[in-house]
């Protein structure tokens, strides 16, 4: 665990900026020093971790295609240095960060620029913001293996959180990494079929997206009581007929 | 009779659906979103006499079809939600928080047993979902096993709070529920559009939150 003094973060003008950029819970926990700074929980989710090493990795050596990417760096840098990669991953995973934001701080560090928009125009599936194959190519060239079954169901659910092209595209990208699975080492029928994820890893998504904090728990349960309404009122409706 | 090669098909978190899809925009159809975990298995029957000395003939080794079951971990479960989407066939014998198991009804009356859709994860959810190759069509499906009690209850709905999982198994149904003959091949389940067989069947296409 790192050392870098909480008083300077706080002074950082940068919060200001992001703040405008990532919202304002980002921006609190930036500013409060309860970031990666002062994560004192229990051991860090190590496979989540890789994937966000290797997104770090993989903006090594390139330059600053934009500001937000050259923000992000600045900003994360310091919590990269004091409490290394796992701390980060931890932070950007837990529920001190918005969901919706957290493709956009992933993407920002990769240098791309995935801002959430309206999905209503079909003509941009042309052009996804985001080169996922890029993304897996590093994972694999750092760690010699696809991501496994249980980091990168979390990873895209957070993605699928968001209703944007990057979105869409990483759903369309699971049938890729299924495939890179079947390449590696397919242990059941469902895989080569492409049929992935594994079901306890696709428990751990389903809680990522639907219960990560208190407001999608009640978005979830709202969806589910409504349905049975109105099921019960088509029922209804029925035997009264 | 043998089960050689069952296929297990752990879908993960898919979007479960039962009911009627025979009317449009699936308005009769129980849409239940994404549940945590969905599990199709798929078991040959193949059937066979035994030689002398115990081995398998291969001049008389036959199929008979496949049966289907369908494991579905639910989220916010409750006992109403069985008896909302499987009227008749679940009754309570105690208190309905859980405690409760399967009777059968006091009188011999047909049953109308709901399709089932499982839709994967990979698909993307809306209305075209319900012809997508990896969608799996169940034209009639029935909780089998018995409901135990729940851990943890909602006070106020009487659900469970801890996810629920139960298997259903699948019927064979020779017409839908709007009477439309289902082909031979595609009575117990099916992979893909319902078109290609002849029927007319939608899902009901509110995405979940």
């Amino acid at each position: 665990m790192g050392s870098v003094p909480h008083s300077s973060a706080k002074r950082d003008p940068l919060a200001g900026a992001v703040r405008s950029l990532y919202g304002t819970a980002f921006a609190v926990e930036y500013a409060s020093g309860r970031t990666p700074l002062s994560y004192d929980g229990g051991p860090p989710p190590v496979r989540v971790a890789l994937v966000i090493l290797a997104a770090v990795q993989a903006t090594q050596g390139k330059g600053d295609v934009n500001p937000r990417a050259a923000l992000l760096r600045r900003v994360c840098a310091p919590w990269l240095a004091a409490t290394g990669h796992a701390c980060f991953a931890a932070w950007l995973f837990s529920a001190s960060v918005p969901a919706r934001h957290r493709l956009a701080i992933l993407a920002a560090l990769l240098g791309t620029d995935v801002e959430p928009k309206a999905d209503t125009d079909e003509s941009d599936e042309a052009a996804p913001p985001v080169d996922w194959p890029v993304l897996l190519a590093e994972y694999r060239r750092f760690y010699g293996a696809p991501p496994d079954e249980v980091a990168f169901p979390v990873f895209l659910a957070e993605c699928r959180a968001m209703p944007t092209v990057a979105a869409r595209d990483a759903l369309r990208w699971t049938r890729g990494y299924a495939a890179c699975r079947v390449e590696g080492a397919s242990d059941t029928l469902a895989q080569d079929a492409g049929y992935q994820p594994k079901a306890t890893g696709a428990v751990r998504s389903f809680y990522a997206a639907h219960y990560a904090d208190d407001d999608a728990k009640a978005k979830r349960k709202a969806f589910l009581d409504k349905q049975r309404a109105r099921y019960a009122a088509r029922r209804q409706a029925d035997a009264e007929a | 009779m043998s089960t050689p090669a069952s296929r297990v098909l752990p879908f993960g978190s898919a979007y479960v659906q039962f009911g009627d899809p025979t009317t449009a925009d699936g308005t009769d159809m129980l849409n239940l979103g994404q549940q945590p975990s969905v599990t199709v298995t798929i078991d040959p029957q193949v059937a066979f006499p035994l030689a002398v000395g115990g081995r398998k003939n291969a001049s008389s080794a036959f199929t008979r079809g496949v049966v289907a079951t369908v494991e579905v971990t639910f989220d916010y479960f409750s006992f109403d939600l069985l008896t909302s989407a499987f009227p008749g066939i679940i009754a309570a014998t105690s208190n309905t928080d859980g405690d409760s198991g399967y009777s059968v009804t006091e009188t011999f009356t047909q049953l109308t047993l709901p399709t089932m859709v499982v839709i994967p994860p990979t698909v993307t959810f809306n209305a075209a979902a319900a012809s997508d190759p990896d969608t799996i069509w169940f034209p009639a499906v029935a909780p089998s096993g018995e409901i135990t009690a729940f851990t943890y209850t909602d006070p106020g709905t009487g659900g469970s709070e801890n996810f629920y999982t139960l298997t259903f198994e699948a019927f064979d149904r020779s017409t839908d529920q709007d009477t439309t003959p289902i082909p031979a091949g595609a009575r117990h389940m099916f992979f893909g559009a319902p078109s290609l067989y002849g029927l007319t069947w939608s899902i009901e296409d509110t995405p979940p939150s």
